[in-house]
């Protein structure tokens, strides 16, 4: 219970990806899912009531903790891997996720913006490449059902990831995300990434590394043929999963700041489609087998070179977007220039 | 090419450079049918980027190559393919041609046309290509005859400036093609003192930014007689629209001339735009149709289509192929920049060029060398093509 007495302060104001973690951690510790049983990210999210991105990092987590595992299908099976297990499907929008968890109200009760900031953050970095963009809380408040005050925390959110800024008149606009920004958040990301990674490399589980890379050798085996969620599973593992155990909380605060390449490379993928995957997975494949290998500075060597040739290849996809229409606006989202 | 395939040969390109008669003659010498499906500017690229499986050559501007083979939707040309490939890179094809297409500010064709082993284009020779260079020309801006004397003293050697110049409002032509539009409005914003760049190929954000607000206030002014896609448009413009002085392609000059106008051709004191036509072979091609696709990238370079375009006042990658299809008069005056020994006809049979007249800007090679930036996909190009159709939409009516 230790852990949980830890974790209920959190919880008073837990962010989705908690919350998502501890339903999961919950129901397997209570031995309600079985091993074997498939879990979907979709799904999971349904049932949960959020979006998809908290619980894909929820899952990461688990799998890094070997509690689920991957497998040649889609999503996770329950269970450390290197078992053989018969697959269990069932309709996991009809589990009661958070029926287990401690029934703190207080704990449970996030604060309201949070629950919007997902599918808020993901709609205005979808626009970033189009241009630069005043979003008006009025507005935003009307779109999402709640009040000024909420939506204003949410852009405080926003404002501190670095998707939102205010200018000396006190709006809020995003974007545009130009060649400037590009070069200039994969220099940032040269500078603090490569040092990130070695800081984390100690805590870095061997296992975790080697699902990773193989994940990589499958989809290279494919000849590339991965669809975008996949790649951005892909990038995840390197970029965000492998830097979880640093404890500077600032520097992960500012590599976070600096991701809007997999907004730009998602949706080239998204609006052009094809896409030559196979310069990332090498590369990534480079990072993960010097690591396995030992040899730490080669590790951090082909992250710096990965994340040179990633800057070319952005920008590239960048401008090929120039192609791409202005998506339908929603209505909080007014284009400025 | 002897007997008649039922392949068809899918074409996709400007409506300037997918002429009728070159459809019929490529019919006609290559023994299968040409379909030519004309679009333009950004409507062409999307077509290319988002449908590769509709076409199975491209033809465009260079910089669109780089676009079209980032998202992929055209496959490297195998140079052994290409049966005078050998002669372009040669002493053959006049002095260095490909040194001159790799020279030069902005996106410059050289320097994107080899694929290298990573999957990258440089000017790294290697034995595949991204494009077949063919159609290239240095343009300039157009203007009456009667504007010397009246607006511009008659000896004041011409100037990009003159596109900006107040005493010219409201009877300016631009090209509403952001990548072409944006480098001619930046050669007139510097000639004009109004503004600088530190590279005139590769703008800034900033530097967007503030070419796109003075060009927004020339705007607002009411500078501008009209912006045109289509080189007919930009005719019709000068013609009886009232625009006096304009941006507009060598093609548009010579069917002014051919209908009487005064228009001149400037050869600006700061250099000329360049632009280069590559032929891309559509990554969906295979089996006949990829077969008839290199039979048309090698027609292109066998000489009649080069001397074709050279009355519409272009140039062709193969000099040498094009000199036995111009008669000694025609190649003297458009590509030795000769004074015109007889008058001269275009391909319709048109007067263009009075016995005696010479080339604006002089020979080939004079020509060539002095281009100033070459039309580009500017490090910035996503966020210049947004701005430049607010710039388009200001104030429409």
């Amino acid at each position: 219970m230790e852990r949980y007495d830890g974790i209920k302060t959190l919880l008073r104001r837990a962010s989705l990806y908690q919350v998502a973690y501890e339903a999961l951690d919950s129901q397997l510790r209570e031995k309600n899912l079985a091993e074997g049983t498939v879990l979907l990210e979709g799904p999971i999210a349904d049932g949960l009531g959020m979006s998809r991105i908290p619980v894909r990092e929820a899952l990461k987590r688990l799998a890094e903790e070997n509690r689920i595992h991957r497998f040649d299908g889609r999503g996770y099976l329950v269970g450390p891997a290197g078992r053989e297990v018969a697959l269990k499907r069932i309709n996991l929008r009809l589990i009661d996720w958070l029926a287990d968890l401690p029934t703190d109200g207080a704990a449970l009760r996030k604060p309201a913006w949070e629950s919007i900031r997902d599918d808020l953050e993901a709609t205005i970095t979808s626009f970033i490449p189009f241009g630069c963009y005043r979003v008006m809380e009025v507005e935003l408040a009307k779109a999402y059902g709640v009040s000024r005050t909420v939506s204003r925390a949410a852009l405080y959110g926003l404002q501190e990831s670095g998707v939102v800024e205010k200018d000396n008149r006190s709006r809020w606009l995003a974007g545009p995300f130009t060649a400037q920004a590009n070069a200039e958040q994969y220099e940032l990301r040269r500078l603090l990434e490569v040092s990130a990674f070695r800081s984390a490399a100690a805590g870095l589980d061997r296992r975790s590394l080697q699902e990773m890379d193989r994940r990589l050798a499958l989809a290279q085996e494919r000849n590339g043929d991965v669809d975008a969620e996949e790649i951005a599973d892909l990038e995840a593992d390197l970029h965000e999963a492998c830097l979880r155990p640093i404890k500077n909380r600032m520097l992960a605060a500012s590599l976070a700041r600096c991701r809007h390449s997999f907004v730009i490379n998602k949706l080239f993928h998204f609006h052009v489609g094809a896409a030559d995957h196979d310069p990332m997975l090498r590369e990534h494949r480079a990072v993960f087998s010097a690591f396995l290998c030992g040899d730490i500075d080669a590790a951090c060597a082909a992250l710096e070179r990965h994340l040179c040739l990633a800057e070319d290849r952005t920008l590239r996809r960048l401008k090929v977007l120039s192609i791409v229409p202005e998506p339908t606006l929603p209505s909080y989202l007014l284009r400025l220039h | 090419m002897a007997g008649r395939s039922k392949t068809t040969l899918r074409v996709l390109g400007p409506p300037d450079g997918l002429i009728e008669p070159i459809r019929r003659r490529a019919e006609a010498d290559l023994g299968f049918s040409v379909l030519f499906e004309p679009k333009d500017g950004l409507e062409l690229q999307q077509r290319a980027v988002m449908n590769p499986d509709a076409f199975d050559v491209l033809d465009h501007w260079s910089m669109s190559v780089e676009l079209a083979w980032t998202a992929r939707a055209i496959q490297p040309i195998d140079t052994a393919r290409i049966t005078r490939w050998h002669d372009l890179l040669g002493p053959g094809s006049g002095a260095s041609f490909l040194d001159h297409i790799s020279r030069g500010r902005g996106s410059a064709p050289g320097r994107m046309l080899f694929v290298q082993p990573d999957g990258g284009l440089s000017s790294s020779q290697t034995e595949r290509i991204s494009m077949l260079p063919t159609v290239h020309n240095m343009d300039s801006f157009g203007y009456s005859a009667a504007l010397r004397g009246n607006v511009f003293e008659t000896d004041a050697q011409e100037s990009w400036s003159w596109l900006l110049d107040p005493r010219c409002r409201g009877r300016v032509a631009l090209t509403s093609h952001a990548p072409i539009g944006i480098v001619e409005a930046a050669l007139a914003a510097r000639a004009s003192g109004a503004l600088t760049f530190d590279d005139i190929g590769n703008l800034t954000a900033e530097e967007i930014d503030s070419l796109i607000e003075l060009l927004i206030s020339f705007k607002r002014r009411g500078h501008f007689k009209g912006f045109w896609e289509y080189t007919q448009d930009a005719v019709q413009l000068m013609d009886r629209r009232g625009a006096a002085i304009g941006s507009i392609w060598a093609q548009g000059i010579l069917a002014l001339r051919a209908i009487g106008s005064d228009v001149v051709y400037a050869v600006p004191k700061e250099g000329y735009r360049g632009w280069l036509d590559g032929l891309c072979i559509s990554s969906r091609a295979s089996g006949a149709s990829l077969d008839a696709a290199y039979d048309f990238l090698n027609w292109w370079l066998s000489g009649w289509p080069g001397s074709f375009m050279a009355r519409i006042g272009s140039y062709m990658s193969l000099p040498m192929t094009v000199k036995p299809y111009l008669s000694e008069a025609e190649w003297d005056f458009w590509y030795g920049g000769k004074a015109a020994a007889v008058p001269l006809n275009d391909n319709d049979g048109r007067r263009i060029i009075r016995q005696g007249e010479m080339r604006e800007g002089g020979s080939y090679e004079s020509r060539m060398s002095k281009v100033a930036v070459w039309i580009s996909f500017m490090d910035e190009h996503n966020y210049l093509t947004r701005r430049w159709s607010e710039f388009m939409s200001a104030f429409t009516r």
